[in-house]
């Protein structure tokens, strides 16, 4: 196992500023449709979609319906179809066929770097699960049935558990490059995977 | 025919906030003054014995804010910003200026003028800056960002205490909308800023008048402000260490006694604070004894 890597704050200032780019390719209006949203369960899913909303906020842009607006798919369910289409899956994750533009931008969860606390460090190593499901972690998504469309409060309350969980150890172990990105966000060490070094490596 | 004095601190421009003790102020002034730097000085519109002192002194290269663009200052209020920018707008409408640093009356050099000159002229701005959110959460960390403060005291003034604790009652700001995605960034009030640079945070708020619309409602915003304000101008790549030194004593610095000098002048800081003539005179008279002293040794 290779040691874990503390992430460097000013790099993480860096990749943030490249997400300035996106209005270039939002169109004049700014009129954006997410789509491909994560499931509850999936935290690392989560924190993107947080970071893409905060990017977005921090850009002005005004939410828009699929048939008017840019729609950014984030990668899961059908790829949806649309006048213009950006494409933004998960690091890592495969890109479906599809008349759309794929990013070149980093992953929106880094608009969130400086937005969240990092607190003095604690112990252990946190292994995150090899699916892109948290439910063994946080008890408290085993308690909200899936199908439940959850109220925003809801929402940020159990990502605020996952910050709580990651904050509680000095480092993690993140199979996906999405869950080092977070823990970075945190200012937690991550063991690098090759997934996640070709990713760092990249931006 | 007499050769006429060196000037090292000529193109600097010092800016000063005060509000009391003149004759520790008129040090600092008399030596900024004699090394060739121009003084632009805030004075609290009800420091008027303060103002009188320093208008009877006629010093050259003095520039005193009027007191209709005066500020009344409440600590962590927004009025500190306030009268920074108001000094920074003045000192760059001069021509040939091409160093700003921001003092208190209580600094002091800690290095002789051609040594401090030549550390702070390499094309760096000298200041602490952090990223707020790496701050201990008991230091505010992004709670000054968050939540909307009451300026004043809080240790002695129990009312400002108890409004900013129940503040996060009203609910966080959002931040990516209200900083429109800049980081938040923190470090001390005392800096030193390159012309270019300062030059550029004074377009950007031009340009952008959100920004100071934000730190309004932020805590102490003198400790955020100017910090991710560069922190959002490319000049942030050039980076020095601290101009100012300080050693804290609770929520405060603490006056430098003669003891605290060489820890002092071992960081390496151009400037020191807190320094008072009356509670330790010769921590004054040894500060200033080797800001004169060509080639002193720094921690000696």
């Amino acid at each position: 196992m290779m040691a874990a890597t503390q992430p460097d704050p000013w790099h993480m200032e860096a990749i943030k500023r490249r997400l300035d780019t996106l209005p270039h390719w939002l169109g004049e209006d700014r009129r954006v449709c997410i789509a491909g949203a994560p499931p509850l369960e999936d935290i690392e899913g989560q924190f993107r979609l947080a970071g893409l909303r905060c990017l977005l906020a921090a850009l002005g842009a005004r939410r828009g319906t699929q048939a008017s607006a840019t729609t950014i798919w984030l990668g899961h369910g059908l790829v949806p179809l649309g006048p213009r289409l950006l494409l933004w899956p998960a690091p890592g994750q495969a890109l479906l066929p599809a008349p759309g533009i794929a990013l070149p931008l980093p992953d929106p969860m880094h608009a969130l770097w400086g937005l969240l606390e990092h607190h003095p460090p604690g112990s252990g190593t946190l292994h995150l699960p090899e699916q892109p499901d948290w439910r063994p972690l946080l008890p408290l998504l085993q308690r909200l049935p899936p199908w439940l469309p959850l109220p925003g409060r809801l929402r940020r309350a159990v990502l605020s558990r996952a910050q709580r969980l990651v904050r509680a150890h000095a480092e993690v172990a993140a199979p996906r490059p999405a869950g080092g990105i977070l823990a970075a966000l945190l200012g937690r060490a991550s063991q690098p995977t090759q997934a996640s070094q070709a990713y760092w490596r990249q931006w | 025919m007499v050769a006429p004095p060196p000037r090292p601190l000529a193109g600097f421009a010092c800016l000063v906030l005060a509000h009391d003790n003149p004759a520790q102020l008129l040090l600092l002034l008399r030596w900024l003054s004699a090394q060739g730097a121009a003084c632009h000085l805030h004075l609290d519109p009800r420091a008027a014995p303060v103002r009188a002192a320093v208008e009877a002194t006629a010093l050259p290269g003095l520039h005193l804010l009027p007191e209709a663009r005066s500020q009344r200052i409440e600590w962590g209020g927004y009025a500190m910003v306030s009268a920074t920018l108001a000094l920074m707008h003045q000192a760059l409408a001069q021509p040939g200026v091409t160093q700003l640093c921001l003092l208190s009356g209580t600094h002091l050099p800690l290095l002789p003028a051609a040594e401090l000159a030549a550390r702070l002229s390499d094309g760096c701005s000298h200041l602490d800056l952090r990223f707020a959110c790496m701050e201990p959460p008991e230091r505010e960390s992004l709670h000054r960002f968050w939540f909307r403060g009451v300026p004043g005291r809080q240790e002695s003034r129990p009312l400002v205490r108890w409004l900013n604790r129940n503040a996060w009652r009203l609910g966080p700001r959002d931040l990516a909308r209200g900083l429109h995605g800049l980081t938040p960034m923190v470090g001390s009030q005392w800096w030193h800023l390159a012309a270019p640079a300062a030059r550029d945070m004074l377009a950007f708020l031009a340009e952008n008048p959100w920004f100071e619309a934000f730190f309004r409602h932020a805590r102490i915003p003198d400790e955020s402000f100017f910090h991710t304000l560069l922190g959002a101008t490319p000049h942030v790549a050039r980076l020095g260490p601290p101009m100012s030194w300080q050693s804290m004593q609770g929520y405060s610095p603490r006056v430098l006694a003669a003891a605290d000098l060489p820890k002092a002048r071992a960081s390496g800081a151009a400037f020191g604070r807190k320094f008072d003539l009356a509670a330790q005179p010769e921590a004054v008279r040894l500060a200033l004894q080797a800001a004169q002293a060509e080639g002193a040794v720094i921690g000696a």
